[in-house]
């Protein structure tokens, strides 16, 4: 568990770097072609990933279908609404508030698909959420009171 | 309006893991990672179409602003990896703390065009707060 937990901080530096590289493309190019490339370098790496590695697990079985195997076809769709709006929303919201939002927003959600998905509530759980969300919180407090700016977290694209 | 927005925009943030996630457990990490970007791709390219938006592309672009798709390959491969694991609220607080450790690096040194900022010691107490939420998150 220890090295997934690893793999995930790991995901959010490269979010990070990801969005920087994203945003540089975009300053020259627009932020609709700079999410086409995006997605078209994606795709070309993630079918060049597949073909030269391979996939060693099989494909399961469907079954009936239900609306959550009906939505799980949509993750892309739902990612490019995500980098839309967030493209939108960022400059439009004051820095401190507006990223505690976010971070709130995502963890909220986060709790209630666990919920969803397991059945059951874990007080821990939300517990630790809020005490993520504290952190996070006094992250911001402290950068803006010295005059710097919102974590990359926040940042567009 | 942008309130409500970016609750919506942090909604489809988590709902995306379990649906990548759920993509993954039927057909495989790399498979999956092929379908969700190729339905992204569907889905800008209406946008565009839609709004009738015009490309352009400027030549002189550096060839590492071209990157951002290809890294975002381990991005999406890693959320699948650990939603199987740890579900989605346990993911999204890990990488909530890596963009915050990668923005504190990046404010430290200037790097990726930012003006230098020295790390507050204040902020190991941030920090502090998120690792032990984590920590009560995986345990309690």
């Amino acid at each position: 568990m220890v090295w997934i937990a690893v793999t995930a901080v790991l995901i959010g530096v490269n979010t990070v770097l990801c969005r920087y590289l994203n945003t540089r493309y975009a300053q020259q190019n627009g932020l609709s072609m700079g999410t086409l490339v995006n997605y078209v370098t994606g795709l070309v790496t993630s079918l060049a990933v597949l073909l030269v590695v391979g996939e060693s697990a099989g494909v399961q079985p469907l079954g009936a279908l239900t609306f959550r195997k009906g939505m799980m076809f949509l993750g892309g769709a739902f990612g490019v609404g995500m980098m839309q709006l967030f493209i939108y929303v960022t400059p439009r919201l004051p820095a401190f508030h507006g990223t505690i939002l976010i971070f709130t927003s995502q963890l909220g959600f986060g709790l209630i698909l666990d919920f969803i998905l397991s059945g059951s509530f874990s007080p821990g759980k939300l517990l630790g959420v809020l005490m993520v969300l504290l952190g996070l919180a006094h992250y911001v407090w402290v950068n803006q009171r010295q005059g710097g700016a919102e974590p990359p977290a926040s940042r567009s694209v | 309006m942008p309130m409500l927005l970016a609750v919506v925009a942090g909604a489809l943030a988590a709902i995306s893991i379990t649906q990548n996630g759920d993509l993954a457990l039927y057909l495989g990490n790399f498979r999956s990672t092929v379908i969700v970007h190729a339905v992204g791709l569907v889905t800008i390219l209406l946008w565009v179409l839609l709004r009738r938006q015009k490309f352009r592309w400027d030549r002189t672009t550096p060839w590492y602003a071209y990157l951002g798709g290809v890294l975002g390959v381990l991005t999406v491969y890693g959320c699948n990896v650990s939603f199987a694991a740890l579900g989605v609220s346990v993911p999204v607080a890990l990488m909530l703390l890596g963009q915050t450790l990668a923005g504190a690096a990046v404010d430290q040194y200037g790097l990726l065009g930012a003006e230098k900022r020295p790390f507050q010691p204040q902020h190991l107490f941030s920090f502090a707060l998120v690792a032990g939420g984590i920590v009560v998150m995986l345990t309690v």
